[in-house]
């Protein structure tokens, strides 16, 4: 009997360090799981926010929607959402393969395709006014040991485009500017082509 | 000489030994911590592929809408070009047919001008003469620009109707393309594989199989012809991309302006004005039945009225119609699952063909007892998440091209609306489809 206390006692606090080192590593899994599921499902809200702001721009004749206004019907969080005009793809783009990921301001004059990435997510691994998600973080102390070109792990993105539904052609100022777009959009791009293959 | 051990005392040692080990719990916690963040790891991941999943069932989706919505806007945009054509051939043959019965007046009025401005002390009336007989002289002059313009509008009204499809395709594509869409090439054939040969005995009695066969004569022809080509989205029937636009004969005035009129004209002209040296449309060689000026089936003419443009005055064609309703599929290939777990084939949790039976008899076997990883056996592949093909519809809304009217064709997404059966064309069916 003093032989079997005696063993107890060699092994006090065994099972403490193996709780703070299991537990700990539990903890430290479910932690990265619920953040990577937080933004994959996060992820979906921005493809459809994507889609939603691509077919507003479309049909109010290229005006953006405010991040404000993604923020209100798609996430959870505010603060956190980014509204980027991207180069849209036209039909050189698309025969060719290019991906173009420019930003612009609007490169349809208003007729469309327009061409919108939704992000969500901190931009930022120390920034006082794009707060971390996660409150266990204070937004102002940066992420440990993680360097900033890894910050993209920290947001998602989608990007959707739609056509300018808002600019039917049905006068001939619009139909004369419509027409002028596609052929110089497409010109535009179709340079890109040769650029790529020469 | 020692003392003999009892018997028994090796096997008390092993006894006291198991009982310590029994009571010994070191390692538990690590063991089933680590049992958890397996099993946690593991459901984590099968949540993050089902999000993916989803996500890309939404890109497809949106891709398809986007296409889809696209080549309904263009072709209401071309829609709305030709009805501003057409409104423009309206008003340019009310105007001449305006001014034709304006300047035939005046010819008619510049016969009894012509004599009386030779009777004495009728001299005043000479400046009437002179200014009628500069107004009936525009007569031939505004029959052959209203035929000239004629000749310029509708090539251009051709052209646009032969142009439209290639670029409502061009541009649903290049949507599809910048929402995220995949070649629809290699989707449509990942996407039978995996789920319509499944799905199309389910509504193979409304047109399943028509669908699958056309999609599979639409992969065949694209991917032949145009193999070089990525396409994103395609239309269930691509005649649909055509506007559906045609030449029509007109409903009278003004683009029917009868040559009575300007030859009535013509002839008081010849009489009341010929000191002014009236040219007559007659005299000034031009052969109004040739091709190239409108005559002889050119411009459309062909159609119910094979009269050759009249020498005098106009009976033109408009173009008419509406393009209807396109549907179009787009979707998403598919894609190895998050970590490559899914190359695990006994994840597949399948059992190869051969194992199923037995000397006739279905047995059971073990879950998995062939290659660990990849592709072996009898079984049709690695877990994915799988290609994802979406269909939507559209049509162009509002007013169809007409003499004369509004542009205000629009474009609008509906019903998914499958183009089958395809023996009557005039029917379709509409599909409610939950996105």
């Amino acid at each position: 009997m003093k032989l079997l206390v005696a063993s107890y006692r060699r092994r006090a606090g065994e099972i403490m360090a193996e709780a703070a080192i299991g537990l700990s590593l539990m903890a430290f899994v479910w932690m990265i799981l619920v953040y990577s599921l937080y933004l994959a499902d996060n992820q979906i809200r921005t493809e459809m926010a994507a889609r939603y702001a691509a077919w507003y721009q479309g049909n109010n004749n290229g005006t953006a929607p405010s991040a404000a206004d993604i923020d209100k019907y798609f996430f959870f969080q505010s603060g956190l959402t980014h509204v980027n005009q991207l180069q849209a793809a036209l039909i050189p783009d698309a025969l060719a393969g290019l991906n173009t990921t420019n930003s612009v301001s609007d490169s349809s004059g208003g007729n469309g395709p327009f061409k919108v990435q939704i992000t969500f997510g901190v931009s930022s691994l120390n920034n006082n006014t794009n707060p971390f998600p996660f409150n266990l973080l204070n937004p102002s102390v940066q992420v440990p040991f993680m360097p900033t070109n890894l910050v993209s792990v920290c947001s998602v993105n989608s990007t959707c485009q739609w056509d300018g539904d808002s600019d039917t052609w049905s006068s001939w100022s619009d139909a004369a500017k419509g027409i002028w777009n596609t052929i110089s959009g497409n010109a535009g791009s179709a340079g890109a082509i040769f650029s790529k293959l020469f | 000489m020692e003392p003999t051990k009892p018997a028994n005392t090796d096997s008390l040692k092993l006894t006291a030994k198991m009982e310590k080990l029994r009571s010994d719990q070191r390692g538990s916690v690590t063991l089933l911590a680590g049992m958890m963040v397996f099993l946690v790891t593991i459901f984590g991941i099968v949540a993050m592929d089902t999000n993916m999943a989803i996500h890309n069932r939404i890109v497809a989706q949106n891709a398809v809408d986007s296409a889809a919505d696209s080549a309904a806007l263009w072709q209401a945009r071309f829609c709305n070009l030709e009805q501003l054509l057409n409104n423009l051939h309206y008003t340019v043959d009310e105007v001449a047919a305006i001014a034709e019965g304006v300047a035939t007046g005046f010819c008619i009025a510049s016969v009894p001008l012509e004599i009386i401005k030779d009777i004495p002390f009728c001299e005043e009336v000479y400046p009437v003469w002179v200014a009628s007989c500069i107004v009936c002289m525009t007569l031939p002059f505004i029959d052959k620009v209203q035929h000239l313009f004629y000749d310029v509008l509708m090539p251009v009204q051709e052209g646009i109707v032969d142009a439209a499809p290639f670029i409502v395709f061009g541009y649903a594509n290049a949507n599809a393309y910048g929402s995220g869409a995949n070649d629809v090439i290699l989707t449509g054939t990942e996407w039978f594989g995996e789920v319509a040969t499944k799905a199309v005995s389910v509504f193979s009695s409304s047109g399943g199989n028509e669908l699958s066969s056309t999609l599979s004569t639409v992969n065949n022809t694209i991917g032949g012809v145009l193999s070089k080509i990525p396409i994103y989205a395609i239309p269930l029937n691509p005649d649909r991309l055509n506007l559906h636009v045609h030449t029509n004969d007109n409903n009278g005035f003004p683009l029917n302006w009868p040559s009575v009129v300007p030859e009535i004209g013509d002839v008081a002209g010849n009489i009341g004005c010929e000191e002014m040296d009236y040219t007559s449309i007659a005299d000034d060689g031009a052969d109004y039945t040739s091709a190239i000026d409108g005559g002889g089936g050119d411009n459309g003419r062909e159609s119910s009225n094979d009269d050759h443009k009249p020498r005098w005055g106009w009976n033109d064609l408009y173009y008419k119609g509406n393009p209807g309703y396109m549907t179009w599929v787009a979707g998403v290939t598919s894609q190895n699952e998050l970590l490559g777990l899914g190359n695990l084939s006994w994840l597949n949790g399948g059992m190869k063909d051969s194992d199923f039976t037995k000397n006739g008899d279905q047995v059971s076997k073990v879950m998995w007892n062939g290659s660990a990883i990849g592709n072996s056996g009898n079984y049709s592949g690695d877990l994915k998440i799988p290609a994802f093909l979406a269909i939507a519809s559209s049509q162009v809304e509002g007013h169809p091209v007409i003499c004369n009217g509004d542009a205000d064709a629009k474009p609008y997404l509906i019903t998914v609306t499958l183009p089958f059966p395809s023996d009557n064309t005039n029917s379709a069916k509409s599909y409610f489809i939950f996105h």
